[in-house]
This record gives C-alpha cells, sequence and structure tokens, in this order.
C-alpha cells in the first residue's frame, strides 16, 4: 500500500458515490468547503457517461424525453460505472437494467426499444466481412436446399418484441415529430451491417424462429420446421427473399456437402 | 490491415501546423479546402472498435491529412501499472493510422477495474514521480513511441503536493524522454483557480520540453467560498487572455503545432480560431527566421 493508493482509493470512492464528502486531503483557495471544486469532477464523469448512453440510445432517450432519460442514465451509471476506457461497448446492459425497473408494460416496451437500438450500435462497430452476394444464392443446387447451413455476419442479430419495435423505432429515428404507429402488433427484426449502414429489416411472420434457428447452425430444413411450428401462416419464400436481400449471409455450406 | 497510403508518403505535421480535434460530425465542415486546418487531433478511444465504417472513415481523413492522437484512457498518474490490453489496442491503432504525436494527460481515471471518465488529480511529490515515470516507461515501450504528457486543468489543492507542476513534468522528461503539450487553457485556469499569477505559471514551465500545444476557451463560476473558479470549456471558442499567453509563448518558442480542442457537435468558430492560431504561427515563424540572420549577422 502506498501513500498515492490511499489518496486515488478515497478520492474515487468519494468520486462514485454522491453521499460521501469529498476526501479530507483536498482544499480551495481558502479554508472553506471543497464541494463544488470536487463537484467538478463528479459532473464531468456523470456528463460523460449520460452523454454515451444518449448516443447510444438515442429514440429510447426521444420516447421518454431528455430530463427522465438523463435520471435513468445516472441512475445506471452509479450501479454500473464502465471497466473499460473503450466506451463504444458502454452501456451494453443498459436494456436489462431498464427492464429491472419494473414490471409493467411501459417499461417492457422501452426496454425493447433499447435492445433494438444496442443491436444498432453493436453492429456499427463489428467486424466487418464479405456478405455472399445474390449471385451465388441463385447458383445453388435445388438437391443441397435441404441441408443448407449459413453463417451471419458478425454484425447480425435479433431482436423480437411483442410490440411494434420497428415500426416505432422507424417513427421515432429522427428529430421530426414520429408519425403515429396505426398497427400495434409484436415485430421482430434483422439488425446487420453488410457494408458501412446499420440496417434493419421487419421480419415477415415466422421470420423470427426461422433466422434464429439458423443463426444457431440449422439447416435450412430444420430451421423451416421451427418456423412453421412457431408460426402456422410461415411463408418459406417471403423469408428467403427478405434474408438474400439483406445480405446478412458471410457463408454457404451444406451438410451434404461438407460429408463428401 | 495496411495502411492507407505508403508511411514514406503520409503527410506529418509541421511546426507552423495549426490543427483542430476532430470528432465524426464535424469531419464534412472541415475537411474543405481553403481552410486554415494542416492536421487533426484525434481522440484515440474513441476509434478503438472492431470494424464498421469509422475506421475507414479516419483511414480516409490520414490520406489527406496529419493526425495527432489524444488517449485519455490510459490513466498515467494512477498508482497501478497501465493496462495492457488497452496499450495493445492502442498500438494497433497507431500501427494503422501512424500519428505525428501520441498524447496523454497527466491524470488518473481508472481505479480497481473501474474507469471513472475524467482526468482526476494526482499529487505531485517523489513517490507519484516515481511512479509517474514507470507509467510513462512501460507505455512507451508497449506502444513503440514516444508519449506526449499534457499538464491538466487544476480545480484542487491537494495536502501531499510538494512539487511545482513545471519541475514534476521536467522530471518525468529527464526520467523517460518523454515530451510535453502545453495546454494553455488548463495552466491559466490552473492559475486563476490556485490563485496563481497566470504569466508566472506559464514562466515556470518547462518550455524547451514542449512539442505541441492545445488551446481552449473556460467558463466562469465561483466556488463555496465566492472565490473565482473557472472550469476549461471545449464547447466555446478561445477567448483573447488565452490568445494573448498564446502569443508570448511563441515569441519565446517559435512556432509549435497547435491544436484547438473542441468536443463533438461544438464547431462553431473552429475554422476561425484555426486560422488566428495559423497566423500567429507564420508571425512567429517570421521572427524567429529574424533572429536566427540577426544572431548569423552578428557572429564572429
Amino acid at each position: 500500500m502506498t501513500r498515492l493508493t490511499d489518496f486515488q482509493q478515497g478520492f474515487a470512492t468519494a468520486m462514485l458515490d454522491v453521499a460521501l464528502p469529498p476526501p479530507c486531503s483536498i482544499r480551495g483557495a481558502g479554508f472553506g468547503s471543497v464541494a463544488r471544486r470536487f463537484d467538478i469532477h463528479r459532473n464531468r464523469i456523470a456528463t460523460n457517461l449520460v452523454q454515451t448512453l444518449a448516443e447510444r440510445y438515442p429514440v429510447t432517450r426521444r420516447l421518454i424525453g431528455p430530463e427522465s432519460f438523463a435520471a435513468m442514465a445516472q441512475l445506471y451509471t452509479v450501479h454500473n460505472p464502465p471497466r473499460s476506457p473503450v466506451l463504444l461497448d458502454y452501456g451494453d446492459t443498459f436494456p436489462l437494467f431498464i427492464r429491472s425497473l419494473g414490471r409493467f408494460p411501459s417499461i417492457e416496451y422501452l426496454a425493447d426499444i433499447s435492445d433494438l437500438e444496442l443491436s444498432l450500435s453493436r453492429a456499427y462497430h463489428a467486424a466487418d466481412a464479405a456478405p455472399v452476394s445474390v449471385d451465388a444464392f441463385a447458383q445453388l443446387s435445388p438437391d443441397f436446399l435441404e441441408d443448407l447451413v449459413l453463417s451471419f455476419h458478425p454484425s447480425a442479430s435479433l431482436v423480437a418484441s411483442r410490440f411494434p419495435i420497428v415500426s416505432i423505432w422507424e417513427a421515432y429515428r429522427s428529430e421530426d415529430e414520429g408519425q403515429l404507429v396505426t398497427l400495434w402488433a409484436a415485430e421482430a427484426a434483422l439488425v446487420a451491417r453488410p457494408d458501412d449502414e446499420v440496417r434493419v429489416w421487419l421480419l415477415p411472420s415466422g421470420g423470427h424462429a426461422f433466422l434464429a434457428n439458423l443463426m444457431k447452425g440449422a439447416t435450412l430444413a430444420e430451421a423451416t420446421h421451427a418456423a412453421a411450428d412457431a408460426a402456422p401462416d410461415f411463408d418459406l419464400i417471403a423469408n428467403l427473399e427478405m434474408l438474400i436481400s439483406s445480405r446478412a449471409c458471410i457463408g454457404i455450406d451444406s451438410l451434404a456437402l461438407m460429408a463428401a | 490491415m495496411a495502411p492507407a497510403r505508403p508511411r514514406f508518403a503520409a503527410p506529418t505535421i509541421q511546426p507552423e501546423s495549426s490543427g483542430v480535434s476532430l470528432t465524426r460530425g464535424d469531419a464534412c465542415d472541415l475537411v474543405a479546402p481553403g481552410l486554415a486546418v494542416d492536421f487533426f487531433a484525434v481522440h484515440a478511444e474513441s476509434n478503438i472498435g472492431n470494424g464498421g465504417p469509422l475506421p475507414r472513415w479516419l483511414e480516409r481523413i490520414r490520406a489527406e491529412y496529419p493526425i495527432a492522437l489524444h488517449s485519455t484512457g490510459l490513466s498515467i498518474g494512477a498508482h497501478h501499472p497501465p493496462d495492457r490490453d488497452h496499450i495493445a489496442r492502442l498500438r494497433q491503432l497507431i500501427d494503422r493510422h501512424d500519428p505525428s504525436f501520441f498524447s496523454v494527460p497527466l491524470a488518473w481515471s481508472t481505479h480497481e477495474g473501474t474507469y471513472l471518465s475524467a482526468e482526476l488529480p494526482l499529487p505531485y511529490n517523489s513517490e507519484s514521480l516515481t511512479l509517474v515515470c514507470r507509467n510513462v516507461d512501460q507505455v512507451q515501450r508497449g506502444l513503440g513511441m514516444r508519449v506526449l504528457l499534457e499538464n491538466p486543468a487544476s480545480y484542487l489543492f491537494l495536502d501531499e503536493t510538494i512539487m511545482r507542476e513545471g519541475a514534476f513534468l521536467h522530471a518525468v522528461v529527464e526520467q523517460t524522454g518523454c515530451g510535453l503539450v502545453l495546454d494553455i487553457a488548463n495552466v491559466f485556469v490552473s492559475a486563476i483557480n490556485l490563485d496563481c499569477e497566470p504569466m508566472g505559471l506559464v514562466d515556470s514551465f518547462p518550455i524547451d520540453d514542449v512539442e505541441l500545444l492545445h488551446l481552449a476557451g473556460f467558463s466562469e463560476n465561483t466556488d463555496d467560498n465566492g472565490a473565482r473558479l473557472l472550469i476549461v470549456d471545449h464547447q466555446v471558442r478561445v477567448p483573447e487572455s488565452i490568445w494573448a499567453i498564446y502569443r508570448r509563448i511563441l515569441g519565446r518558442t517559435g512556432p509549435l503545432p497547435t491544436v484547438i480542442e473542441r468536443q463533438q457537435g461544438s464547431s462553431f468558430g473552429l475554422a476561425d480560431d484555426a486560422a488566428i492560431a495559423k497566423q500567429a504561427l507564420r508571425r512567429a515563424a517570421r521572427q524567429s527566421m529574424n533572429r536566427n540572420q540577426r544572431q548569423l549577422g552578428t557572429a564572429p
């Protein structure tokens, strides 16, 4: 234990817990209280972290307003200070935190929107990979289709909700007043960044079960069965078209080919 | 991944270069012909990612302009050694973008695995000097590059401080071979907040160790006892009080590359401030040329 260790221990503890007074080894220009001076550092931490969350969760912020968002974000930062100086990942557990605030539909809905935003910001910084071209899919032999196994872009992920999260996100993604979402129904999304731009696709019926199984390494036949079980009106052609045009796949394999 | 251009062709920062902080939103306005911007100061931790458009964006900027990297995550003033994983990430960034300078604040920002996201104050004494030298040494070895230490903005007196900041910084330079960034706004703000005469504090700074200058603004406040309290503010233009010190320093040192610091979304007047700095740099270059000629003329 060094003197510097002691000093930094005391300073950091008081920095993180606003209920604690500033450490006694610091002073202002005179002998009075140093609270305002100490708060410059405290405020800087809070401002930086709340700003980081605001940049990652802009639609969540717009939905509840900047004041409520700042209060919620500040509470989060106190209990979940960053573990890394790279803040690109800071707030990965923010949706989980929102969910923990209570079992109300309004909380669940906000948490689902923040889940979608988490997928978006993760996709933005995910590793690069070359998507499979539409032509490569077109050239597939029908004999191998059933045993087809796909690998996905590192940026690709799925989000599902019993609320219309994609429509709401679309409506509130710009600063302008969002249009009203008329159809209040469950929605699921595929998020991916095949090139520079992160994109969101609204999944057709059964699409979530279909893609979730494919992402786990199921064959096309297995994923189709799972999707049909989940949604009786599952449309394989519509789902395949969406998947191919999304360019979220980076590899095609066939179990039959691999065995051969 | 290979650099966008071969290294020998990449532009570098010159003594008369004037630069600005570069953030994503500002790039389109600033990367334009006719502006007095010669280089960009880039925040290292904001540009560490696995992939995506950000590294490619920085690569395109780098192909046209030299850059100075500034890192706020190494916690060079911490009692513990710097994080090896973080040094490795920064080394990758350096290898990819080949910056002319790599700077860190003389402060600490991590504690027991928590990143505190602020530049926290360090007492200046023989113990902290030893630890800072050890940390600078490890960072320089790990990065394969010299580090420039930046003087912080001070808001508090620390009981354990027994050395002056200038003497402390000079000692680190002597022991590690690093260089210094002189942040003029930080010096001015510290002088007012710690009740010193600003010019006196500037004059006690080890100016010969300085390789890069930072300029910024500040906001006026008062502390609990009604004393004047200045807070560095990267959202405002550089005020005249800072320009006056800047010109005085250039008069002593000759031109030194200069960064106008600004945070994301605050680019108002940024290009104008860069132009003012450029003018002062040209004038300083002329003056030191004249001085050299006079000295040559009087030589036996």
